[in-house]
């Protein structure tokens, strides 16, 4: 079996609301191996994008422990956690979340920037990238020049930059229309097909859930059903 | 991640926002511009007036009596110098040559109008002329110099010839009344600068002393160093004369010697306290640049709440978050310190330049050392680092998760 890159073991947010409790998640139990394709469906409020952040490790569960390549987040600072997050995953989101001060290799960059790959090897890989993704005519424009599907493709771009093992899409195709929802999926499924990329994505949308080789269903805080798609 | 990296965050933001930006570093560089004015054009008139000092009077030793500093003018019977102590200065070893000068104040009548104003003595030898007309250190603007056996003969000062203090201006060749005797206009000096105005007469010695009755009395002994001679020690051992001529202690002492060491650093003293009174208040408006950039500082750490979400999110470090924003605060203030530097030289050359052209003084010369040009940048790319750092330390510390729920 494929090495376990991200797990979480009895995962449990709790936020206060002045006096109310919000259970976002109840000892939520997840695996994610190397070269899976997996799908957190569920409606709103079921948790999907707490367990995004945990996945993710943006955030640090209530209780709970969240395991990224081996290593237990909570035991390491903040900054740390920033550089490792920056090597091990690749963000893509709803809102594409792209720097609008910069162009569009600067942005595909800015990953390598902060994990202080040269110049001259970030330049190339960024050129790569957005070529890859079909964008090699508009690498210095800005996101407000290009069309949201232009942008989410940059995103992608930018998700790769680092070479990471795991890829974590936020509703990749939210705000996009079929057509170019389309063209963003494609590229999600090349690159766990061919690349043998994690994918991780969280969508409410079952046709986009379909796309994926597992499909782990959130309601409530906890996983009601996880099942791999033939 | 190097300077070009940050310049990258910052180049974006700086264009994004550009009025703001202007509107921030407006309070800098209008600071900046008023210290750098302020400091170049008191280090010129210090330069000036320690060069004017130095060019005239660096061989130079002064004895005065200390009461006649607060004597009333035209009184003559507080202790005044005496012949015996132009003797003790002249046999003390090291001058070339020592003069003994009257200053009184007296009657000066044209027509029907009388005034007031210094009479000086100029001594009856052509050394002693030449003394006293290098210690003025002005040439004519009408007429001659006073010469060594000049009689009946006055040259005025500059307010004479060029305000109207009688019926009419004065011209060469006039007959003024001073006290009770008539003298002929040789000449009138131009702008001396000197602590007594332009309202002076110099007239011969022996005139002098016939015309108020003056004997063995004098009110400032002048004495010229030999060239060569280091004065202050002059000085020193002139004092100790002094002291044994009198038959004073140390602390009894009723007289000063002033050697141009003591007048530079009297005067550098008391430009320095107004200097620093100056650019104390013009400080002030630098700390208001200060908080107008910790203002904007605190505004971008808002508006970029989820910029920073989105980059830590891709692996930015606490620190780089810090440095991002302390690189872009600093920034604004060093860019702010330019302009100001800028702007503070070209107001310190324009004073410069009407100073010269409508009050013909050289005293309003900028200067503009290197300490200045690399100070004020320095300070001001500080007021700028220290006013973004409590907004950089906030944008370090938010938590990607949060910052990210910012994002519209």
């Amino acid at each position: 079996m494929a090495k376990i890159i991200i797990e979480l073991r009895d995962v449990w947010k709790i936020y206060t609301m002045g006096k109310v409790e919000v259970k976002a998640l109840r000892g939520i139990n997840l695996k994610v191996r190397q070269g899976e394709f997996v799908a957190i469906m569920g409606p709103s409020g079921s948790g999907k994008s707490t367990s995004m952040n945990m996945v993710g490790s943006l955030d640090v569960p209530t209780t709970g422990t969240v395991f990224l390549d081996g290593q237990d987040i909570s035991k390491l600072s903040e900054s740390d956690l920033a550089q490792l997050r920056g090597r091990k995953i690749g963000f893509i989101f709803q809102q594409f979340n792209l720097l609008n001060t910069l162009s569009a290799i600067e942005n595909v960059m800015l990953p390598m920037i902060f994990q202080n790959i040269n110049k001259h090897n970030r330049e190339m890989r960024a050129k790569k990238l957005l070529e890859l993704v079909q964008l090699g005519h508009r690498l210095h424009h800005k996101p407000a020049e290009m069309s949201g599907g232009e942008q989410q493709r940059v995103a992608i771009a930018r998700s790769l930059a680092n070479n990471p093992e795991v890829i974590l899409a936020d509703e990749p195709t939210g705000n996009l229309d079929t057509k170019t929802g389309r063209i963003v999926m494609d590229f999600l499924k090349y690159l766990n097909k061919k690349e043998n990329r994690t994918i991780v994505m969280v969508t409410h949308d079952e046709h986009v859930a379909k796309e994926a080789k597992r499909i782990t269903f959130l309601r409530d805080g906890e996983i009601i059903s996880d099942r791999t798609v033939s | 991640m190097d300077f070009r990296d940050y310049m990258l965050f910052t180049w974006g933001h700086i264009k994004h926002n550009s009025l703001r930006t202007w509107l921030t570093m407006i309070g800098i560089f209008v600071g900046i511009a008023t210290i750098v004015s302020l400091i170049s054009l008191g280090t010129g008139l210090e330069e000036a007036i320690t060069s004017r000092f130095s060019s005239l009077g660096a061989d130079k030793i002064i004895v005065q009596n200390s009461q006649t500093l607060f004597a009333p003018p035209g009184q003559g019977t507080v202790d005044k110098l005496n012949d015996r102590d132009l003797r003790v200065v002249k046999q003390t070893k090291g001058f070339e040559l020592v003069i003994g000068r009257l200053l009184r104040f007296e009657s000066i009548g044209f027509k029907n109008k009388i005034i007031f104003g210094a009479i000086i003595s100029v001594p009856s030898t052509s050394q002693g002329v030449e003394l006293i007309n290098e210690f003025i250190g002005v040439s004519t603007v009408a007429g001659r110099q006073l010469k060594a056996n000049d009689r009946g003969k006055i040259v005025m000062g500059y307010d004479f010839y060029n305000k109207e203090l009688f019926e009419k201006k004065l011209r060469v060749g006039d007959k003024v009344t001073i006290k009770d005797k008539s003298f002929s206009i040789a000449g009138f000096l131009q702008r001396t600068g000197q602590p007594f105005g332009e309202t002076f007469v110099m007239m011969n010695e022996e005139d002098m002393k016939n015309l108020l009755d003056i004997n063995d009395e004098w009110d400032i002994i002048v004495g010229k160093v030999a060239e060569g001679i280091d004065s202050v020690a002059v000085g020193k051992t002139l004092d100790k004369k002094f002291l044994q001529d009198r038959g004073l202690k140390e602390w009894e002492k009723d007289y000063t010697i002033q050697t141009p060491d003591d007048i530079i650093d009297s005067l550098g003293n008391i430009l320095l306290v107004v200097q620093a009174i100056l650019v104390g208040i013009a400080s002030i408006s630098l700390i208001v640049g200060g908080i107008g950039i910790m203002n904007t500082m605190y505004t971008a750490v808002l508006e970029r709440t989820g910029e920073i979400g989105i980059i830590k999110s891709i692996g930015a470090r606490n620190s780089t978050v810090l440095l991002i924003f302390l690189f872009e605060s600093g920034m604004l203030g060093l860019v702010g310190g330019l302009i100001g530097l800028l702007l503070g030289v070209i107001l310190s050359l324009t004073v410069q330049f009407f100073g010269t052209l409508y009050f013909g003084t050289q005293l309003l010369n900028a200067s503009f050392p290197t300490y200045l040009m690399i100070g004020a940048l320095l300070f001001s790319f500080s007021v700028g680092s220290f006013a973004g750092t409590f907004p950089a330390v906030r944008a370090s510390r938010l938590k990607p998760v949060d910052a990210l729920r910012y994002r519209k």
